[in-house]
This record gives structure tokens, C-alpha cells and sequence, in this order.
């Protein structure tokens, strides 16, 4: 019995994941290519890359991202979503720290929304997103969508998703709050 | 059964309710920062004052011409202080092209420090011909510029007219404006029109 119930609730756990990953890349993806040239700024001042390829990325970037969050929410696709997402997650953290590790701290991360600068807070963000990504793999992708089911998964869902963005703006808020009291007692 | 499932989804309709909540009041605080930080072109308490003769430079421009900073000149000079990482003053390219540069326009003088090979490449590639490049750690500090992109417009008589961080298109036009108006940026201007008016409202402009 309580076997079923920790299977029925680790399935529905890892569904309402995919679908939160799924909106926050959906998020990300749309404002690197609604501000495609601040966006391509950004990465080449993540200094890892050549110049030549940082355009490319600029569009390559969100366009997987978006890839990921579509076959997150697909069950025959969710495999391949989870891989994809937890490569691009890699990747942005990997640019993250090498650039806290040169001591740069005064530099825009380019995670969409508000703009925010990179932080171990951020490694630490993205290596729970990933950790939780990872999780689903675990989970069964195919299930019968129906009742309690539908409702616990999507409520989750939500919540996971705002959960998320009320973080993300409070780390942010940190950040300004922190500027702040630095120019007052300047 | 059903009763359950009704009760679990009015429960979860709750908690959305109560994240969104959060969520608007995290937003809330953080607009409430941008709302206290300091409106216009920021201007930090450093360097030359606004008013004051801007400290003269002869400097070379990338491709070698001879470029004179800070000098009475009759015209209008704009100091831009850029750097290659920094993607705002990327952004802010196109609007100094837009800034009017003929003969009653403006001097728009770039300024940045470090390698040569690696400004040289910049200035290529985002195409600034139009503008004399300078690279001087020396003009840097002393405007001491702390943060980028940073712009000190310098009048036709050789004072410096008005300066401040600058992050956006209404910023650059705030310092043009602050030097119309007489004042020495945005935040001297509204400190000025509260205490014209007689409001106690503490000004929390700092």
C-alpha cells in the first residue's frame, strides 16, 4: 500500500518538475530572443567562447531551450527533454562558475527576467534544478492522465513554477538591496 | 471520492493563490528599490565636480590621431567611458550615433583602458569609426569612473556641464537635458522642484 502511494507520488512528483522546468525555459528562451543583441552581449562577456560563435549561440541557446521545454512535456519525449535540459543547465552553470572562479561577480548572468548578476547563489539555483531534472528520470513518463491525478500534478506544477520565480526575484532583490547599502554607507 | 478530489483541487487553487501572492510582493520590494535608487543618469560623488573646469588630456585616438579632451573647444564634448565586456554600452552604441553630430552637434569621445589588440577588434567589429577611440587609464581615474557605461558631458566652454551612469537611451538624454536646464543631473533638479514646493518629503536620493 505505501509502496503504491510513494510510486503514485514520485510519478506525479516528476511530472509537475517537467512541466515547471518546462515554463522556466519556455521563460528564459523567450526574453534571450525577444532581447537577441543584449543577449549575445552577454555571452560574449561570459569570455569562454571565440566572437565568431557567440552569435550563433545567442540563437542556438534559446532555441534548445525552448526543444527541451516542449519534449519535457511530451511522454515519449521526456527522456530526451530531461538529457537536453540537464546539458544546457551544465552548461550555463559550467560559465557561471568558471567566471566566479576568475573573481568575476560584477557581471549580468543573461538568465532572463530582471537582470541579475552571477553569484554562487545561482550555481546553487541551477544545481537544484538539475538535481530535480535528474530526479524524473527515475519516475515513469507514462501515466493516464485523469482526476487526482491531473489535479495533484498540475497544482504542483504551479506551485514549483512560482516557487521558483519567487526565489529568483529574491535573489535578485538581495542583490539591489546589497547595492544599496553600499552606496548609502559610501 | 469525488468530495476529495474537489477538496484537493480547492486546496491547490489556494496555494496558487498564495505563491502568486509572493511572488507579486518579492516583485513589489524589488521595484521598490529601483523606485528609491536614484532617478535619471546617476551621478556618484567622485572625481571633478559638475561646474568645474573638466581636467585637460592630450591624447592619441586609436589610428593615431592627436585628440584634446576637456579643452574650451565651442562645442559640446561627450565623454563615453565603455569597455568590450559590457554589454549595456553595446546597447548604448546606436543611441550615441543617433545624438545629433553635425554642426551644432556634439564631440561624442569614447573612452575605455587596457589592450590595444583587444579595442582594436572591438572598435571594428561594432563599427565606430565614426568616433575617436581613446584608451587612458589616467582619464579614467581621474573622473574616477567605477562603473560602466559612464558619460561626462563636458560644455562648449570647457566645464564639465553634467555626468552620471548611464544605462539606457533616457539617461544619456537626462545629462543633454541637465545641461539645458542648468543643473547638475536629474537628481538636483528634482531636489530642486521639492524644495520649491514646499514638500517635507525627505528626499531619499543619496
Amino acid at each position: 500500500m505505501i509502496a503504491t502511494l510513494l510510486e503514485e507520488a514520485g510519478t506525479m512528483a516528476a511530472w509537475s518538475v517537467r512541466l515547471a522546468v518546462a515554463a522556466i525555459f519556455l521563460e528564459a528562451a523567450q526574453h534571450a530572443l525577444s532581447e537577441r543583441q543584449e543577449f549575445a552581449g552577454i555571452l560574449s562577456a561570459y569570455r569562454i567562447l571565440p566572437e565568431r560563435l557567440v552569435g550563433a549561440l545567442a540563437l542556438l541557446l534559446p532555441v534548445s531551450q525552448i526543444a527541451a521545454a516542449l519534449a519535457l512535456m511530451v511522454p515519449r519525449a521526456t527522456l530526451l527533454g530531461a538529457g537536453l535540459a540537464v546539458l544546457l543547465l551544465l552548461l550555463f552553470t559550467t560559465g557561471i562558475a568558471v567566471n566566479l572562479h576568475r573573481g568575476r561577480t560584477d557581471m549580468d548572468c543573461g538568465c532572463g527576467g530582471d537582470s541579475q548578476r552571477i553569484s554562487p547563489a545561482l550555481v546553487i539555483r541551477n544545481l537544484v534544478l538539475m538535481a530535480c531534472v535528474a530526479g524524473t528520470l527515475a519516475a515513469p513518463a507514462h501515466v493516464v492522465f485523469a482526476g487526482a491525478f491531473t489535479v495533484g500534478m498540475a497544482g504542483f506544477a504551479v506551485f514549483l513554477t512560482g516557487l521558483y520565480f519567487a526565489t529568483n526575484q529574491l535573489l535578485g532583490n538581495a542583490q539591489s538591496f546589497a547595492a544599496a547599502s553600499r552606496r548609502v554607507s559610501a | 471520492m469525488n468530495a476529495l478530489i474537489v477538496a484537493n483541487a480547492l486546496a491547490w487553487v489556494a496555494i496558487a493563490i498564495l505563491v502568486v501572492a509572493v511572488l507579486a510582493l518579492a516583485r513589489q520590494v524589488g521595484v521598490l528599490h529601483e523606485r528609491v535608487a536614484p532617478m535619471g543618469a546617476l551621478t556618484m560623488d567622485h572625481g571633478p565636480e559638475v561646474g568645474s573646469a573638466a581636467p585637460v588630456f592630450s591624447l592619441t585616438a586609436l589610428g593615431g590621431a592627436p585628440l584634446a579632451v576637456g579643452r574650451a573647444t565651442g562645442r559640446p564634448q561627450l565623454l563615453f567611458f565603455l569597455s568590450p565586456t559590457c554589454p549595456v554600452c553595446k546597447k548604448l552604441v546606436p543611441v550615441l550615433r543617433s545624438l545629433p553630430s553635425g554642426e551644432a552637434g556634439i564631440d561624442i569621445i569614447l573612452a575605455s583602458d587596457g589592450e590595444q589588440a583587444e579595442h582594436l577588434a572591438f572598435y571594428r567589429k561594432e563599427k565606430l569609426a565614426p568616433f575617436p577611440y581613446v584608451l587612458s587609464t589616467d582619464l579614467g581615474m581621474t573622473f574616477r569612473i567605477s562603473k560602466l557605461p559612464y558619460a561626462v558631458l563636458i560644455g562648449p566652454d570647457g566645464r564639465i556641464a553634467a555626468k552620471g551612469l548611464v544605462n539606457n537611451r533616457e539617461q544619456i538624454e537626462s545629462l543633454l537635458l541637465a545641461q539645458e536646464l542648468g543643473v547638475a543631473s536629474l537628481q538636483e533638479y528634482v531636489a530642486r522642484k521639492n524644495a520649491s514646493s514646499g514638500e517635507r518629503m525627505e528626499n531619499a536620493v543619496v
